[in-house]
């Protein structure tokens, strides 16, 4: 009857200039030999609150780390057009790298 | 500006000196019933058409030419009693009048909904009996005073659920609660949900929300100045209710007849009793107790003595508990020096406190605020034209930010206290109450006051004395990190404040119906609450101004126009105001606020202000009685960098206050159908409190996560609220001849279940995959039942 009632509603949100979303982290595996990493670089953008679908930036986007000692780079590609951006040779690397 | 005041000061006390064949006449009007004092009772002589009123403790002085009079004495719901007198010599003149109710039966209701005074000066004021508190429908048939004055023009509640209230824009700190004299900090059982007075307890009740009287100071919004009844010195009474989530009962009675009375009033809710019942681990109680004593020594003496008593335990599952609570005491002395002369000193010691438990993790937390106050008041009844008031006033808080301690062996919890701090206000005040002519009555008068931060242990110093830095790579404020500590002795003076508050108001009667009146203020307040709205156990911490708070200045304008219609059958008040607050403090996105030492490394330092129009219209008289209240204001603030590359919040720009409400819109009926049954309803309607919506969303890690503009806040709104409510007493008929005096009182709070939102949180539906808009809402409908009885 009363005390605390929670409801789904359906409200208005404002909306706002989507940006570019970077989601990535870096697993790097140290005790294996040589040093493996799984890594995958989604590329996304922001959307509005209630959008189902999340948009993906594809193609349109060069993705690279580099390695901050030998200023060697490693490309990242999105294979399946998904947004999911993988190296095209394994990184193998514990130093520094910037993406 | 001081240099004038004095002069007028000496120049009024020069007149006084050269009155003529004038008496004075003085004494007390009291409630003939049970010997209770009437506050603000008009004691009025038609043959030389002025007056006066009572003050806080039922004494008025007013001294006339002499010769032959009437005096007429009203007060609202007491019917009039009037006296011929021969005036030729100082002369003492108490009055008893009787309930109008009880005087005569078949007669035009009298009226208990407050009439203006369009003559005074006084201003942006309100004025609540028990009585109407009482009738007004609530939540869960509890009567209420924070609930009622909410149906006031200038005031709304933060939302249901949430403590305190807003009067013309200001923030819930911003108002002074007394209960008799004694500061309240926190006015709410059950967060929100009842407030801390016993409505049985309670005499009178007045909000000041403009035009502030001198001898008050200390907030900047209003005073919501609360007297309880001394107890009936004739005979013992019983009063009480019973109602479905509290009962309360008030004893009172004589110690010695006509000279001595008591009085003990106590409430507790049970609702948690029958929680078990449906095997719910949860709590939720509260209870008070009032008392008072007073003794009157004789016709110059009186002595007060009283206290109240407040706790509220809230529990889940006993994992996480929650206890906070008022304890006041409070001994006031009554002297008259002279039969123009009345004085009050009062001693008050007050004392919040707030705990919380959270078991599972071993975990306790203690924090309060502890006063002591002296008080000396004084009414200087000079002239029938001139009244002055003064006093002086000291405060000493120790506030106990917060302790940290295991609650068990086995915690893992290191202890930890929050460093204690320590202030002193002090303040004296003039003011006199001037009837220039007929028709212009002038109140002018000045507060000032001094706060000194005294000495603490451990007192974090800061690079350039600067504890929050800009990161202007981030573009984010960070907390800046001590450099160092000082520890001082307690009689240490760290930083101390001094303000000049003058105060203002004056009242033109344009004919016998209608008048304005205008009113300025300054004022300044030395304490802050930090409380994170947000939160649903807010940890209201207050802190005192220092080396890294600057105390809150107020100047605060009004204007009005008060009418009387049909010789004051209804009445209609009309209000503007703007205020301007210098010195408001906000928190910086992601401020943490929860026991956090170092609050200084939160908070920018800002302004805010508010401006808007009041309406009132009231129908007094008649069986159909009520009121129309609406509000249109503003009230807003802003945060500026503190320099070019700062962007402050909200990038710099106004924004909304979190109490905001453009519009507020309150009617209160009440219709008197027979003897036997009385209506009575509110509704009220209030734009949505301010609040923030997320502006879209994005995907990390397979989670969906709301995006909120930091560079905006309070953007959005809640839904707007509104509600009717209704109620229905019913006295039974074999009261007449009974001494028990019954009443049954039914009530249905929120008549169409509208569920308005306290808050929209967003979040995702796991099942569905999709984003949400989540409303809680606490009250829907609510039906209740009250019986109260008196014998």
């Amino acid at each position: 009857m009363f005390f605390g009632c929670e409801d789904v509603i359906d409200i208005e949100v404002p909306s706002s200039e989507s940006k570019l979303i970077i989601d990535a982290i870096f697993e790097v595996y140290h005790n294996q030999t040589p040093v493996t990493a799984n890594t995958v670089v989604k590329l996304r953008e922001s959307t509005d609150y209630y959008d189902d679908e999340i948009p993906v930036i594809t193609n349109a986007a060069t993705v690279l780390l580099k390695d901050l000692t030998n200023d060697i780079d490693i490309i990242f590609e999105d294979n399946n057009s998904d947004g999911n951006f993988v190296p095209i040779n394994p990184v193998y690397s514990n130093r520094k790298c910037r993406l | 500006m001081h240099k004038l005041l004095y002069t007028l000061f000496i120049s009024l006390f020069t007149l006084t000196i050269s009155a003529q064949d004038k008496y004075t006449i003085s004494g007390s009007v009291y409630d003939k019933k049970g010997n209770e004092t009437l506050i603000g009772a008009t004691i009025f002589f038609s043959d030389l058409n002025i007056g006066t009123t009572t003050n806080e403790y039922g004494f008025y002085s007013i001294t006339i030419s002499k010769g032959t009079h009437i005096i007429t004495v009203s007060y609202l719901g007491f019917s009039d009693e009037s006296k011929i007198i021969e005036l030729n010599n100082k002369t003492s003149l108490d009055f008893y009048l009787s309930e109008s109710s009880q005087a005569l039966d078949e007669v035009v209701i009298q009226t208990d909904i407050e009439k203006i005074n369009i003559k005074s000066t006084q201003m942006s004021v309100n004025k609540l009996t028990s009585k109407t508190i009482k009738q007004i429908p609530v939540v869960l048939g509890e009567s209420d005073i924070i609930k009622s004055i909410i149906l006031l023009p200038g005031v709304t509640s933060a939302g249901e659920g949430a403590s305190g209230f807003n009067v013309r824009g200001g923030a819930a700190d911003q108002n002074l609660i007394l209960l008799d004299e004694a500061i309240v900090f926190n006015s709410s059982h059950v967060f929100g949900f009842f407030s801390v007075f016993n409505p049985d307890v309670i005499k009178d009740v007045k909000l000041f929300k403009g035009g502030i009287p001198s001898k008050y100071g200390g907030r900047l919004s209003s005073v919501l100045d609360i007297y309880q009844k001394e107890g009936n010195n004739k005979e013992f009474k019983l009063t009480g209710g019973i109602g479905l989530i509290s009962s309360r009962i008030l004893a009172e009675g004589p110690l010695k007849k006509e000279k001595s009375s008591f009085l003990i009033g106590g409430r507790s809710s049970y609702a948690h009793l029958f929680l078990p019942l449906i095997d719910n681990n949860n709590e939720a109680y509260f209870y008070d107790l009032n008392t008072k004593f007073n003794y009157r020594l004789n016709k110059k003496n009186n002595i007060f003595l009283s206290a109240y008593f407040g706790k509220d335990v809230f529990g889940i599952n006993n994992s996480f508990i929650n206890k906070y609570g008022n304890a006041v005491t409070n001994l006031r002395w009554n002297h008259l020096f002279s039969d123009k002369l009345f004085s009050n000193l009062s001693l008050i010691y007050s004392d919040y406190f707030y705990g919380l438990i959270l078991d599972f993790v071993g975990f306790e937390w203690d924090s309060g605020i502890t006063n002591i106050n002296f008080k000396y008041d004084f009414n200087h009844f000079l002239k029938d034209d001139l009244k002055l008031s003064y006093g002086v006033n000291n405060i000493y808080t120790k506030f106990n930010a917060g302790e940290i301690f295991p609650n068990r062996d086995d915690s893992g919890i290191i202890p930890f206290k929050l460093t204690e701090k320590y202030a002193n206000e002090f303040a004296f005040y003039l003011e006199a109450d001037h009837n220039i002519s007929d028709k212009f009555s002038l109140k002018y008068g000045f507060r000032f006051s001094n706060f000194s931060r005294l000495g603490q242990d451990e007192l974090n110093t800061y690079e350039n004395d600067n504890p929050l830095i800009y990161n202007q790579q981030l573009q984010k404020y960070e907390p800046a990190t001590a450099n160092g500590l000082i520890s001082y002795e307690r009689s240490d003076i760290l930083k101390s404040f001094n303000n000049f508050e003058p105060r203002l108001s004056f009242s033109y009667l344009l004919n016998s119906d209608s008048s304005i009146k205008a009113s300025y203020n300054k004022m300044a307040q030395y304490l802050h609450l930090l409380s994170n709205t947000s939160s649903p156990t807010p940890l209201d911490i207050w802190v005192p101004s220092g080396t890294f708070i600057k105390p809150q200045i107020l100047d605060q304008y009004a204007v009005g126009y008060f009418k009387r219609i049909k010789d004051g059958d209804f009445s209609l008040e009309t209000e503007l105001f703007y205020k301007d607050v210098k010195n408001r403090i906000d928190y910086i996105n992601g401020a943490n606020l929860v026991a956090n030492n170092e609050i200084e490394t939160v908070i920018l330092n800002g302004k805010s202000r508010a401006y808007g129009l009041e309406f009132m219209f009231r129908k007094n008289e008649g069986k159909l009685k009520g009121w129309l209240a609406y509000t249109l204001s503003k009230s807003e603030q802003l945060t500026s960098g503190r320099n070019s590359i700062e962007p402050g919040i909200n990038n710099g720009k106004w924004y909304n206050t979190p109490y905001d409400k453009t519009h507020d819109l309150s009617i209160n009926a009440s219709y008197e159908l027979s003897t036997r049954w009385k209506f009575n309803s509110n509704f009220l309607l209030q734009t949505g409190q301010p609040t923030n919506y997320p502006v879209g969303q994005y995907e990390f890690q397979g989670l969906n996560v709301p995006i909120y503009n930091d560079n905006l806040r309070n953007a959005d709104r809640l839904p707007t609220y509104h509600r009717l409510d209704l109620s229905a007493t019913l006295t039974p008929i074999k009261n007449n001849n009974r001494n028990l005096q019954a009443e049954w009182v039914f009530g249905i709070y929120n008549i169409y279940n509208r569920k308005n939102a306290a808050s929209i949180a967003f979040s995702r539906n796991t099942e569905t995959s999709t984003n949400e808009a989540i409303k809680t809402s606490i009250f829907g409908i609510v039906p209740s039942v009250t019986y109260n009885f008196k014998f």
